[in-house]
């Protein structure tokens, strides 16, 4: 465990109301992975903490306790605010979603949390949330082992790859069968997503298959939420 | 130690109050079956009355017996503003400015995807099919303002472009009789990005 007295930086994922005054607080940070922590009073009126306690800001925390829960101790504000609109925001809702789905206790990610603050700040500018939010689950998947990497480049002449439930790569030597159709991609996509080149709307489209195909047998039968969002507003 | 079956019944209901414990629960019911039988008889004569008859207006979803409320049934309201808020108090908390005559829409509760809490279990589709019946020209996104808040205040703009209504945000900014130096970063933020001209 981390001596008392340092600070880390964090970000909030989530929180959740905890008896009457406080706050339960997801955190992201860079070397323990995925924290849980209550913040005592973080509910009472004149609480300097609740507006600090956003999903989003990133604060330096300190915390004591042995177990999963945690007791934060100090809560600083980072001056780092990601004003997150409309769609940016629902975007971010939807990457603190996986994040709190998939990242565990106890499980370091310094590149991740660099990757995170990046897709945050790329979300608030960027005209189209689409190629940051498939970065960003690459990165995701990296970080917790299951990416699976691309097909060799050698067997550039084969013109489609089927992805098996494995998360194996196989040449698709002909036309693609109607029920291998859905797990396949052409080889051109593959190039594009590797090199994180989403000028085409198609590499786009390929890219959102791969990584819900990818994603998939992470996150078991309870689909992802924060995707109504995007399915009504858009 | 335990009291007889039926006071401890009645200890154990009262547990279903937010914020009793046991020992809460405990002075409670001696203190209704043993200082105040009137009062317990009134309670318990209301409680049952508002189980049976209290249910939520047709039309904002704040608790009232009747199919309107008072604020919905009220014919000097306009019907032209609706204020959409997350929780009764919140209407309340307006009510208490004096300032408003419009109509409320009460969402119960915020979108929050991590929670499982979605557009349908806020009731958005009915607020949806109000907003195009009762020709509402303004809508007032008074949701609080919290990342979660902010979700809902955009989702619900996102389903309700239309030429017709003006979705409007209420304000965020600094305290009345403040001092700049104590507010916080985001508050602060808020506030100059929302400024006034004074001239």
């Amino acid at each position: 465990m981390s001596s008392p007295a340092e600070l880390h930086q964090a970000y909030v994922l989530h929180t959740r109301h905890y008896r009457e005054t406080s706050l339960i607080v997801d955190f992201l940070v860079p070397d323990v992975g995925r924290i849980s922590a209550v913040v005592r009073g973080a509910r009472r009126p004149k609480s300097p903490q609740r507006s600090l306690l956003q999903p989003f800001g990133r604060l330096l925390i300190s915390w004591y306790g042995k177990g999963e829960l945690k007791t934060l101790k100090v809560l600083e504000s980072d001056n780092q605010l990601v004003g997150l609109r409309g769609r940016a925001l629902f975007s971010g809702m939807y990457l603190n979603e996986l994040l709190v789905r998939l990242i565990k206790a106890e499980e370091p990610c310094e590149t991740l949390f660099v990757n995170y603050q990046q897709a945050l700040f790329e979300l608030r500018e960027a005209e189209s949330v689409e190629p940051v939010l498939r970065r960003f689950e690459r990165q995701l998947l990296q970080t917790l082992g299951y990416w699976m990497g691309f097909p060799d480049s050698d067997t550039e002449q084969v013109n489609c790859f089927y992805f098996d439930t494995d998360s194996q790569w196989l040449p698709v030597a002909e036309t693609p069968t109607q029920a291998q159709q859905a797990r396949c991609f052409l080889t051109a996509d593959l190039a594009a997503i590797a090199q994180d080149d989403y000028s085409a709307e198609q590499t786009l489209r390929a890219a959102k298959r791969l990584m819900r195909l990818a994603l998939a047998p992470l996150l078991g039968d309870k689909p992802l939420s924060s995707k109504t969002l995007f399915m009504k507003s858009s | 130690m335990s009291f007889s079956p039926l006071v401890d019944q009645l200890i154990d209901a009262l547990r279903c109050l937010p914020g009793v414990g046991p020992k809460s629960a405990q002075r409670m019911a001696l203190h209704l079956l043993e200082r105040d039988r009137e009062g317990a008889f009134r309670l318990a004569q209301k409680l049952a009355e508002s189980i049976k008859e209290v249910g939520h207006c047709q039309q904002c979803r704040i608790l009232c017996e009747t199919e309107l409320c008072r604020i919905c049934a009220d014919p000097k309201r306009d019907a032209t503003k609706l204020c959409v808020v997350e929780s009764p108090m919140d209407v309340m908390a307006i009510e208490q400015t004096n300032l408003f005559r419009g109509r409320y829409f009460v969402l119960m509760g915020h979108l929050s995807p991590i929670d499982g809490i979605g557009p349908q279990d806020i009731g958005i589709d009915l607020l949806v099919e109000q907003v195009k019946e009762n020709q509402v020209e303004e809508l007032i996104m008074a949701t609080n303002p919290t990342v979660e808040g902010e979700a809902t205040a955009h989702y619900i703009a996102a389903q309700l472009e239309s030429p017709n209504v003006t979705i409007t945000r209420i304000a965020h900014g600094v305290p009345l009789g403040g001092e700049l130096e104590f507010v916080d970063g985001g508050t602060l933020a808020h506030a100059l990005q929302g400024r006034q001209t004074l001239n």
